[in-house]
Order: C-alpha cells, then structure tokens, then sequence
C-alpha cells in the first residue's frame, strides 16, 4: 500500500470508516439537522439527545465519503456526554483545526489533520460538524 | 495520418511529470484538456511580436492583431462547417455562449406557456439559463428523459416537441456518459414548428468532427479549454439571420457603430456581441489548437478515443463492485462508474495516490445523475494523448483502491437511495 495513502487515510480514519461508530437514526431525537456538500450531493443527517444541560446521545446517518464517514463517527464519541457550551467549542476548535490551526489537540480527531494537505476534501471533514452545529442550535 | 496516442505525448509538456513518485496519467479531458506546446507558444508569441487592440487603432501591430484575430474566426467558422465568419462570436467559454442566446434571444421572444425543451442529460451550463429565461418569461421548461440504454429517448422528444416549443436546447454529447445525440433528427422536429435549437457541443466540437450545416443547429457553443486550446475563449456560433435580428448581450466599447450622448446604433454582427476588450491571444492560440487537433484529423480522434473507453470498460467490468455507466450506443470517450461502497471522491483521491487523474463527483449534471439514481460518479474521460498504457493504469489503480478498502463486506451502509431525507 503506498505511503501516500496512508497518509490521506491513517489507520484510525480508516477504522472509524469501516467500523462507524453511531451510525443510525436514534429513536426519540429531540433535535435533527441535515447538512449537505453541493459538490458531491453527499448528505449526513445528526441526530441528538440533548437537553440545556448535556448532550446525551449524537446519532448520524446518510450517504458519505470516507472522510465524512470517519469524521462523523469520530464526533459522535467526541461531543457525547458533553454540554451544548463544551460542544460548541469543540466544534469550533475542530473547524480551525481543520483550516489550518495547530494550537489545539482535539484528541482522536486529530487523525483528521492529515487531510488538510487536500484542499478539496476539507469540506468533506466538516460537512457532519455543519449538520451537528444546526441540531444544537435549539439548545442555546 | 499523424501518429495518435502515446507518440503524442511529448507535445504536451504538462504530461511530463510525476504525481506522487507515479508518471501522470490525466483522464479527466472532459473538464478541460491539456495543451501542445504549439497552443503555448502561439499564446507567447502573440504578445511577443502582434499585441495590440484589434479593430481600433491603424498601425501595423493593430493591422497584425486584427488580421490574426480574424483568420482565427475564419479557421473556427472553416473548422465546424459555418459558411460565414460573422456567425462565429467569440466568447469566454460555453456557459457564456448560452447565455448570449438565452438573454439575447430567448427572452424577448418568449411569452408564457411557450415552451423549452432540454434535456435530462444537460450539464447545468444548458439547464440553469434556461431555468431562469423561463422564470422571467413564464415560460415552460420541459425536458426530454432518457432511455434505459441511457440514450435520449426520441420517441419521448417527439411528442415532447410541439407547437408550444419555442426553443429546443440539447447537450450534443453527455459529458457524464458520452452519449451522443442525433440532433439533425432533434433540429428536424424543431423546424417542423418553428423553433429554434441551441446546442451545447462542449463535449463534441473537441472529440468529433462536427459541422453545423449538417446538424442544422440554430446556435452551437464550445468552449477553447476543452479542445486543446486555451482557457478563457469560447465560441458562439450563430445563424446569421437570428444574430442580426438579436440585441446586443452586452453593450460598451467596439460593439457600438455611432454613440452620442443619449444613444448608440450596434455594430454589425459579430462585432455586436463582443463588448470591450476580447481575448485576442486566446481566438489565435484556439486556431492553432485548431490546426493541430485538424493535423491528426477528429474522425481518427473520436475513433481513438471510443477504442480507449472500450478497452476501459472491459477491464471495469474484470474488477469486483464497478458499476458502469454505459450507454447502449456504446462507449465515446468517456467512462463514467462507481465502486461498490467507496465513495466516488475517495474513488478518486486513491486513482491520484496512483498518478492517475480522474472526476469524481456530479459532474453539473446532478438532474442526470438524479434519473442514473446515483449522486456521483467517477469519470475518467480519454483524448487524443491517451493510450492504452493508461487504461491498464486505470485498472490497477482501481483495483488497488478495491484493495484499500476492502474490508468492508457485501452489506452496503451507504445505500444509493437512503432514507435520511
Ligand atoms: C457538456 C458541457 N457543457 C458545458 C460545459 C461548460 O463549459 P465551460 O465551463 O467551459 O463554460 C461543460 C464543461 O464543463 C460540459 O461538459
């Protein structure tokens, strides 16, 4: 396998995208958004348990590239069991993550820094944080 | 006849370097093509020894300039079969030609409940002007589906055409599945109630011969990019009679023939409709491209590249989960598939690890990809340069990305039509 593979999907990009981690739709969401990438027509819809005080559960389903795939699996275990305040933080760090910044570690989802090097792609990481982003805003 | 294929390759310079340790393979000529180094350096020479403004000034860099720009119109006009020069006008590419004839033509004469026709298998350079003449008009828009043989179905155009058609505007060749459509038979029905026809040949003026006096087309546009010419120059061709009759799409400096204080009279045609400043270096280095492309001759390039794409479908179709998007009237250049659970994207970005360049995504044709009941696709789309070494790299890099992910098993999660809406 070439190197350079390896280095677009590194090992636990690649695990999340076969094994995805709360991948379903979540029976009694209290709140769903959808979000959509217009150069591809992929599609992830967020699910969430959540109420002002913790979000309990975070759910995704829909049609994805591996990097959205792994990137949503990788953010339902980052933000469950969180505030919606530590959850917008995290998003946030996770965007400037992803654009550029190197101020922060974010933990596992820091297997996603390697795609940064592909523009193009950059969407495709962020695409299920934008779909989480419009599920918590009737939290705050 | 010239040589075809991998003995071209050293006219293209940009093909001689590694993408990831790997030589370039570029497929993806349906979004532009590469250029020879004649197109370059027509492109340098111009400004080195002709640069100047055209049809204004009298010294002899304008007369050079002038002269160059207007046998390049002359070799464009000769190169697709037009009789007359003043119907070729040059343009940035072929979504701006379209929107000459939407908003200069189309809209004064459409009045509502007329009717365009288009196409499923329209890119959206010939779909969304035509979305918008009709929401100004009150038009209709009506669109011709396909086949299952992914062709355009003809008996549905037939009665989809009638006498509420005013303007019948067709994609000659599916930039997604190389479909060709039979538009003399299209500008038959179209004549036959007194509508005009406007075809996009983006995807055929590089890749076929194409004559406009046979296809009897009212307007035909392309763009330079995609034929081994530059970026930033296109062609509009127009019948004469219909272009003399239009306004003006834009109006300011060389399209105005007297302008006083509260009013101007247009320029004759083709000068009417070429506003400002055109891209003089971009119509002479498109001639050149021109030249080349005719050297080698577009009935050996079309005949090249659907030999390409048929060894590119038989290998497609020895490698596990490829889902080919082949139409029935087989395989012209382009080859368009998916792979069984990986996504068309890293489809794509395993193909580049590999030195091989291909789209993946919708294409601008998403209503296409809608009727195909997929969201995206992969495309890998062949031209003159193109051998068969790499469809072989194809292949292997394909399997290479079956390989990567392999692990995945027969249930697919990410089902085409799922239920997340
Ligand atoms: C069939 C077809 N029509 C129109 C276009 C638009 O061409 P351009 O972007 O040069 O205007 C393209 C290419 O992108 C195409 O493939």
């Amino acid at each position: 396998m070439s190197d350079r593979l390896n280095d677009i999907y590194p090992e636990t990009l690649r695990e999340h995208y076969e094994n995805p981690r709360n991948y379903r739709v979540l029976e009694g969401a209290t709140s769903e958004a959808l979000a959509m990438n217009p150069v591809c027509g992929d599609e992830v819809k967020v699910y969430l348990k959540a109420n002002k005080e913790k979000v309990s559960e975070v759910t995704f389903q829909g049609h994805l590239c591996a990097i959205s795939l792994a990137s949503a699996s990788l953010m339902s275990e980052a933000v469950r069991d969180r505030t919606p305040q530590e959850v917008a933080i995290t998003s946030r760090d996770f965007e400037a993550m992803m654009r550029g910044s190197d101020s922060i570690a974010l933990g596992d989802l820091d297997a996603l820094r390697s795609i940064r090097a592909y523009r193009v792609r950059i969407r495709c990481a962020l695409l299920p944080w934008e779909a989480l982003r419009k599920a918590c805003q009737v939290l705050v | 006849m010239a040589g075809i294929g991998k003995s071209l390759r050293p006219d293209f310079p940009i093909l001689d370097q590694k993408i990831g340790g790997n030589s370039l393979v570029y497929l993806d000529n349906a979004a532009t093509s590469q250029k020879p180094r004649v197109v370059i350096e027509s492109l340098a020479n111009f400004y080195s020894i002709a640069n100047s403004n055209v049809h204004r000034s009298v010294h002899t860099l304008a007369e050079r300039a002038t002269d160059l720009y207007e046998r390049a119109r002359e070799r464009v006009a000769d190169f697709i079969g037009a009789s007359d020069p003043s119907e070729i006008i040059f343009v940035r590419n072929t979504t701006e030609a379209i929107n000459v004839v939407a908003y200069a033509f189309a809209r004064p004469r459409l009045a509502p409940g007329d009717e365009i026709v288009v196409a499923i298998l329209n890119h959206h350079s010939n779909l969304v002007p035509w979305q918008q003449v009709a929401a100004q008009t009150g038009a209709k828009l009506r669109a011709i589906p396909l086949t299952r043989g992914l062709r355009l179905d003809m008996r549905a155009a037939a009665s989809i055409i009638g006498p509420g058609t005013k303007i019948v505007a067709i994609t000659h060749k599916s930039n997604v599945t190389g479909t060709i459509v039979d538009v003399a038979a299209l500008a038959h029905m179209a004549r036959q109630v007194g509508a005009a026809v406007v075809i996009d040949a983006a995807q055929s003026v590089p890749h076929l011969p194409v004559d406009v006096s046979q296809l009897d087309c009212d307007f035909l546009a392309f763009s330079g990019h995609k034929m081994a010419g530059p970026m930033g120059i296109g062609v509009l061709y127009g019948r004469r009679e219909l272009l003399e009759e239009m306004p003006p799409f834009m109006t300011g400096g060389e399209m105005v023939r007297e302008v006083e204080l509260e009013n101007a009279t247009w320029n004759d045609v083709p000068l009417k409709f070429e506003a400002g400043t055109p891209n003089v270096a971009g119509a002479v280095a498109l001639a050149t491209a021109i030249d080349y492309l005719s050297a080698i001759g577009m009935r050996s390039i079309a005949d090249h590249e659907k030999a390409l794409a048929a060894a590119a479908w038989d290998r497609l179709e020895e490698i596990d989960g490829i889902q080919c998007v082949k139409p029935t009237d087989g395989s012209n250049g382009i080859v368009s598939f998916c792979m069984t659970d990986v996504h068309p994207h890293d489809v794509a970005t395993i193909l580049d690890s590999e030195g091989v360049a291909v789209r993946a995504g919708h294409h601008c044709a998403q209503p296409l990809h809608k009727a195909l009941g997929v969201p995206a696709t992969v495309r890998a789309s062949f031209y003159l340069y193109n051998d068969h070494d790499d469809v072989e790299r194809l292949a292997s890099a394909l399997r290479a990305a079956r390989q990567f992910f392999h692990k995945r098993g027969g249930s697919s999660r990410n089902p085409v039509s799922d239920s997340t809406r």
